[in-house]
């Protein structure tokens, strides 16, 4: 799953990934392998994502061929 | 009964943390966190059932000390994979890596106190100490972790299969390996 988290974080005024992940209450580890698409997260948290970039889930995450 | 202290210490380091969560004295693990705890939850789970397998298929009978290789290898073994898989990669060889290292020193120190065969029981220790800061730089150091372990297989096991140094065996074995593989692993 292709995923525009790091591009949305820049938009939002350069958010460090350490700080989206407090906002979204995971570790920075996580949003680490979230950005690089090594995990896919869940459907809360996709949206608690979503609401801390000001966006909807959609422009943030697209399925690939093959998913 | 006598129980040894060491035994209590690495126990209760086992559990400190799951508890602090239950009440929440600690922040609990995410979901990527979570899931990463059910699977060195279920390796641990397959490590206890054929350590059992093996022992009842060799008909070995295991007394005293032996049976802290079922209670003492599942919490290093769980630990060392959660570590491993949740956290980047400089915090995983410093956490692993002074664990062990201070662990080896100590056990030394204690055993023969400051004497000079106290100083070199505690070499392993040292060793491993150093490698670790540098192999965070440094990746190819991490064979040497590997190297390690194999050193550490002979000169356990060079006279036969003892539960004891088993026991010993497996809990410097896991984070050897871990030790190995991260540091030879490319950034993330």
């Amino acid at each position: 799953m292709k995923n525009r988290i790091r591009e949305y974080r820049i938009k939002n005024g350069d958010i460090t990934q350490e700080e989206l992940a407090k906002r979204v209450g995971v570790s920075r580890q996580t949003i680490i392998y979230i950005e690089n698409g090594k995990f896919n997260p869940s459907v809360k948290l996709a949206l608690k994502l979503a609401k801390a970039l000001n966006c909807k889930v959609e422009d943030l995450f697209e399925l690939e061929e093959g998913d | 009964m006598h129980v040894n202290p060491w035994f209590i210490l690495i126990t209760i380091g086992g559990f400190i943390f799951p508890l602090m969560r239950v009440l929440g004295l600690l922040k609990d693990l995410d979901e990527r966190e979570l899931i990463i705890d059910q699977i060195s939850g279920n390796f641990t789970l397959f490590f206890i059932v054929f350590s059992a397998m093996f022992c009842i298929i060799l008909n070995l009978e295991l007394k005293g000390d032996a049976l802290l290789l079922f209670i003492l290898a599942p919490l290093i073994i769980k630990s060392t994979i959660f570590i491993s898989l949740t956290y980047p990669k400089d915090l995983i060889i410093s956490y692993l890596g002074r664990i062990t290292g201070s662990l080896l020193i100590l056990f030394a120190l204690l055993s023969h106190g400051f004497s000079t065969e106290g100083l070199i029981e505690s070499i392993p220790g040292i060793i491993i100490l150093i490698l670790s800061e540098f192999s965070k730089r440094f990746r190819f150091l991490g064979i040497i972790f590997f190297i390690l372990f194999l050193l550490l297989f002979y000169f356990f096991f060079r006279n036969g299969v003892k539960l004891g140094l088993l026991i010993t065996f497996i809990i410097l074995s896991a984070p050897l390996i871990s030790l190995g593989v991260i540091s030879l692993k490319g950034e993330e």
